[in-house]
């Protein structure tokens, strides 16, 4: 679901690290992600990988660096800003508005964008044409759904900004195999229609199907970076990762 | 029978405006995740403002109640303003500054209105009407009657437009509002500002049924506090539950008990909380890393 104008748009991060106090979660680490491609970062527990993305968002301050998304600098862009720049974002543990119908949650997706205007309303024909069981479920309350259909109604609310960047944020995280199986149709879908994709998760084995191109992180820096399929070959990714 | 039913509406108007009182409590609560200790005070001030405006001004009691609002309304904004720098940073520094501005406006209020206080007449005279053998002061009605207005008011806000939607995706997960756009200090200004605004109707309100001085804050807010608690903190609904179920004690008490009337309201209100310390209508609340 690519935006109206489909301007290229790289997002670029240099030199990007995140302190909470005096710990230093992620430091300098610098990676891209060019229009319409997928990029994975894997990494273990504590690898710095959420930080990573809060910091995208602006949800934890930036300790240093630099994060362009195509001509905008938004280093200094502050979190409930940076959505109308064009990026979704998709947080751990879905995170929907579990007191607010289906609908609300999604049409809150759009807040940034006017909420009756006509794209909000063709955003969410959209978005129950990608998720037929959120239509279903589109009047009971988000914190009654199954942790799946959370997941995809988590999805579907940063859709409904019509970002042309989507960041998601262990998506698989409590879901059965068949349901992961589920969310990586979705990212496919979502990567076929153009939109970037900055995914990050412990599920190696599906990132490397989701994405093209991949980055491993450990201890808060960049251990790795490679083509997702050069990386599921390393040994010591297959090892560490992949349990094999 | 007789007694009884005229006990209980004795206790409705009273327990309306508890029921004011407790929204915006629980209003400020679900969206923060705090306790606004000024709130009393804020009512306090609301009832001065309402009766110089009618009083003094000689304004339309309706007039003079949609001033007192407008001006505890902001009041409501100041306070957030000034506490906002708070919030993410010492959350019980912030408690403790609601507390200070409560004491602020006390004394604001002896500067501008004396120390003496005042009686309000009320702005419907006649004869209480008469059904069924049960006696209504028409003043209750206009209670009831206005204190329902504001229900449905506040509810459809909540339910029905953007930034109620939005104020509540803020009280529910406040990361993930800011992620959609949603400006979260804004959100909290506008639940303040209600707040404010919710006490001033029932300090307006309250004028003409007790006496109007610095003080009253306290009395009247610590049952409409009670109310939200007993009710669910943080839950619409119950504050209303609760507004009338300690109105309605309060009238039953102060029939039976007299002076120990007050004791024996708390009492009961502390039991109930014993036996359910969610409240009646007890929902998640929010939470704060």
């Amino acid at each position: 679901m690519p935006g109206e104008d489909e301007k290229a748009e790289t997002l670029t991060v240099e030199d990007l690290s995140v302190h909470y106090g005096g710990v230093c979660a992620v430091r300098s680490i610098g990676f891209s992600v060019a229009p319409g491609q997928s990029v994975g970062i894997i990494g273990a527990n504590g690898a710095g990988k959420t930080s990573t993305l809060k910091a995208l968002m602006g949800l934890v301050p930036r300790s240093g660096g630099r994060i362009r998304f195509g001509g905008t600098d938004l280093t200094k862009v502050k979190a409930r800003d940076v959505v109308r720049h064009g990026i979704g974002y998709v947080p751990e543990g879905r995170h929907v508005f579990p007191g607010l119908s289906v609908e609300k949650n999604l049409m809150l997706g759009a807040y940034a964008r006017s909420w009756r205007d006509g794209g909000t309303g063709e955003a969410l024909a959209e978005v129950y044409d990608l998720f037929p069981v959120l239509k279903e479920m589109r009047s009971r309350l988000a914190g009654a759904l199954s942790g799946g259909q959370q997941q995809m109604l988590a999805v579907g609310r940063a859709l409904m900004s019509r970002p042309r960047l989507i960041l998601l944020d262990e998506p698989s995280m409590g879901l059965s195999p068949k349901l992961v199986e589920d969310i990586l149709a979705v990212l496919v879908r979502l990567r076929e229609e153009g939109l970037s994709l900055l995914l990050v998760e412990q599920n190696a084995k599906l990132t490397f199907e989701a994405t093209s191109d991949c980055v491993v992180m450990e201890n808060g820096e960049v251990a790795m970076t490679g083509t997702s399929r050069e990386l599921r070959e390393d040994v010591q990714v297959r090892r560490i990762y992949l349990g094999l | 029978m007789q007694v009884f039913l005229q006990t209980l509406i004795g206790g409705l108007s009273l327990g309306a405006i508890y029921a004011l009182v407790a929204m915006g409590f629980s209003l400020v609560y679900r969206t923060m995740g705090l306790v606004n200790f000024a709130h009393a005070d804020v009512l306090m001030i609301g009832a001065y403002a309402a009766s110089t405006f009618y009083m003094s001004t000689k304004l339309p009691f309706a007039v003079a109640m949609a001033l007192a609002i407008a001006v505890t309304g902001l009041i409501g904004l100041v306070i957030e303003r000034v506490l906002r720098p708070l919030e993410n940073k010492d959350f019980t520094l912030m408690l403790i500054g609601t507390i200070g501005f409560g004491m602020v406006l006390q004394a604001v209020a002896v500067l501008i209105w004396g120390a003496t206080g005042r009686a309000v007449s009320s702005p419907v005279g006649g004869a209480p009407l008469e059904f069924a053998g049960l006696r209504v002061r028409t003043y209750d009605l206009v209670v009831l009657a206005i204190a329902a207005v504001a229900v449905v008011l506040l509810a459809g806000f909540l339910q029905r437009t953007k930034l109620g939607a939005a104020m509540q995706a803020v009280a529910m997960d406040h990361e993930a509002a800011t992620a959609v756009g949603i400006h979260v200090g804004r959100s909290n200004a506008i639940a303040f500002a209600i707040g404010a605004g919710l006490a001033a109707l029932a300090g307006g309100l309250v004028g003409p049924l007790l006496y109007v001085n610095a003080t009253m804050g306290g009395a009247i807010g610590i049952k409409g506090f009670a109310a939200a608690m007993l009710g669910g903190c943080g839950n619409i609904p119950g504050a209303i539950v609760g507004g009338f179920a300690i109105g309605i004690l309060d009238s039953f008490a102060a029939g039976h008990f007299q002076g120990y009337s007050e004791l024996v309201v708390f009492l009961v209100f502390t039991v109930a909380i014993m036996i359910r310390p969610t409240g009646i209508f007890g929902e998640m609340t929010v939470s704060r890393a």
